[in-house]
């Protein structure tokens, strides 16, 4: 049996410390791996609240479901946006990203 | 008391890979870490009894999505400047600290919580909002339609 506040503080301080990523750092990329840091903290909080409740809702098994699928797209997005920037000669900046063209 | 002290020191672990995220120089080592903050939620997931969860984690984020960003990003040669990083650690010290008060409010200590399994209630959930699913499915599939028309116009450019 794990002492829950615990578990609840480990994923509120990941939040903490991806958004001080996000409100500190320039590059795109990392802030988009900031951003799946507080997903990873989401999910971490919302297995603890399943577990750990007296009746089983399946409703957040679609809350977990979407978050993976949220996250997956991100990454894929991510990946996509490295080839253009790179391929386009643009800095990885996000103040000196001031338009996107196709 | 032995779960809650290996959900402690995997939690530790978890939070000192996320830190290495944003104090790496470059974007393959600051993927790396967050590759370690992947297996350790799947290792807390596993120490709360989920082990199906724990799987799943391992296989999706670990296995797929940290393999594709790190295929993607490894010939990454520029190191980024780290000069925000007393300003990250601040803002970090003070927000954590914030949120984790917050979080001993809910003071759980002498209730007996049940266990419930994740394998028997995702059936149910799947035949109750399969329409929900459906969506999810659809909105991976057409990220990665987009994605590979924009690698096909570009990814020449670059290799």
């Amino acid at each position: 049996m794990i002492y829950v506040p615990y578990v609840i503080a480990i994923a509120f301080s990941l939040a903490g410390i991806a958004l001080a990523g996000i409100s500190t750092d320039r590059h795109f990329v990392v802030i988009m791996l900031a951003v799946e840091l507080i997903l990873l903290a989401s999910t971490i909080l919302l297995v603890t609240f399943f577990t750990y409740q007296k009746s089983p809702d399946p409703s957040g098994i679609v809350m977990l479901i979407s978050i993976w699928t949220v996250a997956a797209v991100e990454v894929i997005t991510v990946i996509a946006f490295y080839v253009y920037v790179k391929a386009r000669g643009l800095d990885f900046d996000v103040t000196r990203l001031s338009r996107m063209k196709w | 008391m032995l779960d809650t002290l290996a959900a402690v020191a995997i939690g530790l672990f978890i939070l000192a890979a996320s830190i290495g995220v944003f104090t790496s120089r470059k974007l393959v080592f600051s993927v790396i870490s967050l590759t370690f903050a992947f297996a350790g939620s799947a290792l807390i997931f596993a120490v709360m009894g989920q082990l199906f969860l724990a799987l799943m984690q391992l296989f999706i984020f670990v296995g797929g999505l940290s393999t594709y960003l790190i295929v993607a990003l490894a010939a990454d040669e520029k190191e980024r400047s780290l000069e925000s990083l007393p300003a990250f650690f601040i803002i970090a010290i003070i927000v954590s600290a914030a949120l984790a008060l917050i979080a001993f409010r809910y003071d759980t200590a002498g209730e007996q919580l049940s266990t419930a399994n994740f394998v028997s209630v995702i059936g149910q959930a799947i035949s109750t909002y399969y329409l929900l699913f459906a969506m999810a499915a659809l909105l991976l599939f057409s990220a990665a339609i987009g994605s590979i028309i924009i690698l096909r116009r570009y990814v020449q450019l670059i290799v």
